[in-house]
């Protein structure tokens, strides 16, 4: 066996591990899916809106979280990130008709900078950050909040889906929204939540104040929080019950963009945190290599499929020369080897895995979220939409090591 | 607190380990079968070539035309013709077992080093001009594009050969740096190139990977 065949053993062996895990996690904790803790008590709750330019999303976002059934709302408060559009002039609008909402302005700095600097001002014990334009279930609180009877827990996560579903794209990434809610709930039956997105998620403030607040240097500051906390001993959970819908990019470009921000912030918190591998935690033990692995099994797929295709392509190129030069047929039907490797066959078993895996995935959340997935939607998902990612690592790469990159 | 998840990571990890063995007999057994399958393609052109063997022997008798042992000779090159080519995809195809497949396509080149010999016999029985005796020689599995290239090339020339000249020219692919003393011995008679990729016809005429034109006069194929 060559060296190359034993790294597509390795990688074979590395995403089934992961499949099975995966799957264990799920049969050992399948009742526990869907658990919603029970609300002991209704503990000061301030929600925080950081805002930029979401003139048609902002009003949406704030009466959906007043529409909430949850008791213990201290107060809403809008932080103005320097709109230039109209946020500020709507939010203000609203306040006549919800009199716990509060506005903060403030120049532009950042999503992080501007959580920090509502956090000197909130009243509340525990503090939920919620985009500008997601927008929670009625009961979605109430669900999250139980899991803090539970002293050691330090954040709480919702389930993210999208809103919009109208695209390819748009429902496209609803099927990856769907399997990322999934996995990350199961990996929180190790304790292994490695982010609290920012979409919406609920933070302890004692724990909060314990970090410092938001990175603001960072680009995905929800990422580093969550690692941050993890890092001083907090849980992180999730609750799989609680649902919020967001806004998802419906152009390519905005998608790409955003998803370089998020890997280029993934680099920043790994930069960071990586001197914490193996620290005495499932965070040293797993979150942290499990993250740069996510990371670097990409690129090394690419990496082993462009190595292969750039040997083939030179071999073919110093093959058709010497044909030519004989002056026989380049092309026969004899160069099409139509005999499958053993590798071949556990590639294809190991694409069917993910693929049922995947349909399993919808098919156990069918009742929570969308309804419009087939099959086709699926296959693209699994080939075309995931194949993107390590062509975006490696921008992403370029770009950090440019050192372009920016929040807005 | 990482400690009580060990067992997931250690399920998971038997689990996968069994898994890969499961799907490593898989893949032994599927690359297994294909080289059974050429197991009895050896067999039977082992028996074919020992039967023409024997039809020579006894020949001297009268009891087998020459018209009946070329026909005979034309039968086997066909079927080695189409086995190597099966032969060259299983190869390609082969991860797991592949020292396996050196040890069986030694076997056949021994056994096409016998058809060359029991040719070149029938050649001096029926008349020289009875049939051309076209051999292939190559190195096997070489790493070199440049060589890989000009095996291309060869092979190429040699399925013109086989497409064109269907009852004038038997076809012998041999791989000589498999160590077989019998080829070796022929080749010390009938080469005087030192190269690793050549054809030679009717046991006198060398030919390179870049004679393809003379060898298509040779045939008169158009190229």
């Amino acid at each position: 066996m060559e060296i190359i065949e034993g790294v597509y053993f390795f990688y074979m062996f590395v995403s089934l591990f992961f499949l099975i895990l995966t799957l264990l996690l799920y049969s050992h904790n399948k009742n526990r899916l869907m658990h919603i803790p029970e609300l002991k008590e209704n503990y000061a709750l301030s929600v925080l809106i950081p805002a930029y330019n979401e003139e048609e999303t902002i009003q949406g976002t704030i009466e959906s979280i007043f529409s909430s059934n949850y008791k213990g709302l201290k107060e809403v408060i809008v932080i103005n990130d320097g709109s230039k559009d109209n946020t500020l002039k709507i939010a203000n609008s609203l306040k006549k008709k919800y009199p716990k909402l509060i506005i903060l302005d403030k120049k532009n700095s950042g999503k992080a900078d501007s959580i920090n600097y509502a956090l000197k001002f909130v009243k509340g014990d525990f503090i939920a950050i919620i985009d500008a334009d997601s927008y929670p279930e009625k009961n979605a609180f109430s669900h999250l909040m139980g899991y803090f009877s539970d002293t050691k827990v330090g954040a709480v996560t919702a389930a993210c889906t999208p809103l919009n579903r109208n695209t390819l794209l748009e429902r496209l990434q609803a099927i990856e929204y769907k399997v990322i809610a999934f996995t990350r709930k199961l990996l929180e039956f190790i304790d292994s939540i490695y982010v609290a997105p920012g979409s919406l998620s609920v933070y302890r403030k004692i724990a909060l104040d314990e970090i410092g607040g938001f990175d603001k240097t960072n680009m995905t500051e929800d990422i580093e929080s969550t690692w941050h906390i993890l890092k001083n001993g907090w849980k992180v959970k999730m609750c799989l019950a609680a649902t919020v819908t967001t806004i998802v990019p419906n152009k390519f470009k905005a998608w790409w963009i955003q998803r370089v921000r998020w890997t280029i912030g993934g680099f920043q918190v790994l930069k960071k945190y990586f001197r914490y591998v193996f620290q005495k935690s499932m965070f040293g033990y797993f979150v942290i290599p499990f993250f740069a692995f996510g990371l670097s099994i990409g690129l090394l797929g690419l990496g082993l499929f462009f190595y292969l295709l750039l040997i083939r392509v030179l071999n073919q190129v110093e093959i058709v020369f010497y044909k030519m030069n004989a002056n026989v047929s380049v092309i026969s039907l004899s160069n099409l080897n139509m005999t499958p490797t053993v590798l071949n066959y556990f590639g294809i078993v190991l694409f069917a895995l993910f693929l049922l895996f995947t349909f399993f995935v919808l098919f156990t959340m069918r009742d929570k979220f969308l309804k419009k997935e087939n099959l086709f939607e699926v296959i693209i998902y699994m080939t075309l939409y995931l194949i993107v990612y390590p062509f975006m690592i490696i921008w992403s790469i370029y770009k950090w090591s440019k050192g372009e990159f920016r929040w807005r | 607190m990482a400690m009580r998840y060990r067992y997931y990571f250690l399920e998971a990890l038997v689990l996968t380990i069994l898994l890969f063995i499961g799907g490593f007999f898989i893949g032994l057994s599927i690359e297994k079968s294909r080289n059974s399958e050429l197991a009895n393609y050896y067999l039977t052109t082992e028996d074919e070539i020992s039967s023409l063997a024997d039809q020579l022997d006894i020949s001297n008798l009268g009891k087998y035309t020459c018209s009946e042992l070329i026909e005979r000779n034309f039968y086997i090159a066909d079927s080695i013709y189409r086995q190597a080519l099966v032969f060259e995809e299983y190869e390609n195809s082969a991860i797991l077992t592949k020292s396996q497949l050196t040890r069986e396509h030694r076997k056949f080149d021994v056994l096409r080093t016998l058809f060359w010999i029991n040719s070149i016999d029938i050649k001096k029985r029926c008349g020289d001009n009875v049939f051309n005796t076209v051999v292939y020689l190559y190195d096997y599995q070489v790493e070199k594009t440049e060589e890989v290239a000009k095996q291309k090339v060869m092979a190429r020339i040699s399925g013109e050969i086989n497409d064109n000249s269907e009852n004038e020219a038997i076809l012998i692919p041999i791989a000589k740096n498999l160590n077989i003393s019998s080829l070796n011995t022929l080749l010390q008679n009938y080469t005087h190139i030192n190269e690793t990729t050549l054809i030679i016809i009717n046991e006198k005429n060398e030919f390179l990977y870049n004679q393809a034109e003379e060898i298509r006069d040779y045939f008169k194929i158009d190229s």
